[in-house]
């Protein structure tokens, strides 16, 4: 008795921290896809300012295009150092992005087979593996299409 | 004979000795235990063991918490570690259905003693030791475990360091 309940601990513990690793996994691929969003957040953020200046120039009849500091925020459409940041990770990725995908769909196959051979099916845990892996591919066909 | 369980948590199940295979049935749980038609004392142990509390502890966190990448990535242990080591007896007449209910109340700070199994509809069983017991072993070795990890963890990171000046 003793050596079985210590066998089925043993099995939790490893399977729950697998599946922890595989969500680890999902977050990593995922970062691209935050970065991307955070591009696009910014270049709507400066669209946004762009109205709002023209906004003023058109409520001053101009006058404000006198003002020099003004003329400087107009020109101003510079997005920042987030450009070779995003061109930096991308070529990481397209390295790092099959490796994630192998990794977690090892890892929820083989967990998967382990379950149904040792016949302690937990249906939660077969979905959160499988929702961590398809996030994996999710990204990594959004970073591919990108 | 068909046992059917009623919220049960991670407690086991085990009958003369082997683990009892819990089978599930849409959102009920139930266990099947062998026929018997001469009606012999059958008795089944219900288990619920803090997993800290076993021989080799030690090595068994240690494990975890390698493969665990410093224990970040291994789920937690119990802070209140509750033994259960309950024994039901009674006599099995083959083609017999009965509940078990389990409580899985577990107290946090001040110990209650709760009653953390109910059965129902086998009113001539005879039930033994239930009650949750704080396992006093397993959450001093819970303590050791969190005070060497954070130990441990300065000390890879000390390591980290040092290895990235040089």
């Amino acid at each position: 008795m003793e050596n079985t309940i210590n066998k089925i601990q043993f099995k939790n513990r490893l399977f729950l921290t697998i599946q922890r690793f595989n969500w680890l996994i999902a977050i990593i691929a995922f970062i691209p896809v935050l970065l991307q969003l955070l591009y696009v957040a910014v270049a709507i953020y400066v669209v946004i300012r762009l109205i709002i200046l023209l906004c003023f120039v058109l409520i001053t009849l101009g006058l404000v295009l006198l003002n020099d500091k003004f003329v400087e925020m107009l020109k101003d459409n510079d997005i920042g150092p987030l450009e070779p940041v995003l061109e930096a990770i991308a070529s990481v990725y397209s390295v790092l992005y099959p490796v994630l995908l192998g990794v977690s769909l090892v890892i929820t196959v083989s967990s998967i087979i382990i379950m149904y051979k040792s016949k302690s099916i937990n249906k939660g845990r077969i979905a959160s593996l499988t929702i961590a892996t398809i996030l994996v591919a999710f990204s990594m066909l959004l970073f591919y299409l990108g | 004979m068909k046992i059917h369980l009623i919220n049960r948590a991670d407690t086991l199940l085990f009958y003369n000795g082997k683990l009892l295979d819990i089978k599930s049935n849409g959102n009920s749980e139930y266990a099947e235990i062998p026929h018997s038609n001469g009606g012999e004392k059958t008795s089944l142990h219900i288990i619920r063991r803090s997993e800290l509390s076993q021989k080799g502890w030690f090595f068994y966190s240690l494990f975890f918490w390698i493969i665990g990448f410093f224990g970040f990535f291994t789920p937690r242990y119990e802070k209140n570690p509750n033994y259960l080591d309950c024994i039901i007896s009674f006599y099995n007449y083959g083609e017999e259905e009965f509940k078990i209910r389990f409580n899985n109340y577990l107290p946090s700070k001040n110990f209650v003693n709760v009653n953390p199994v109910e059965v129902i509809g086998k009113p001539d069983c005879i039930t033994e030791n239930f009650v949750y017991q704080l396992d006093k072993t397993a959450k001093r070795r819970r303590k050791i475990y969190k005070l060497l990890s954070f130990l441990l963890r300065i000390a890879a990171i000390i390591l980290i360091l040092v290895l990235l000046i040089n």
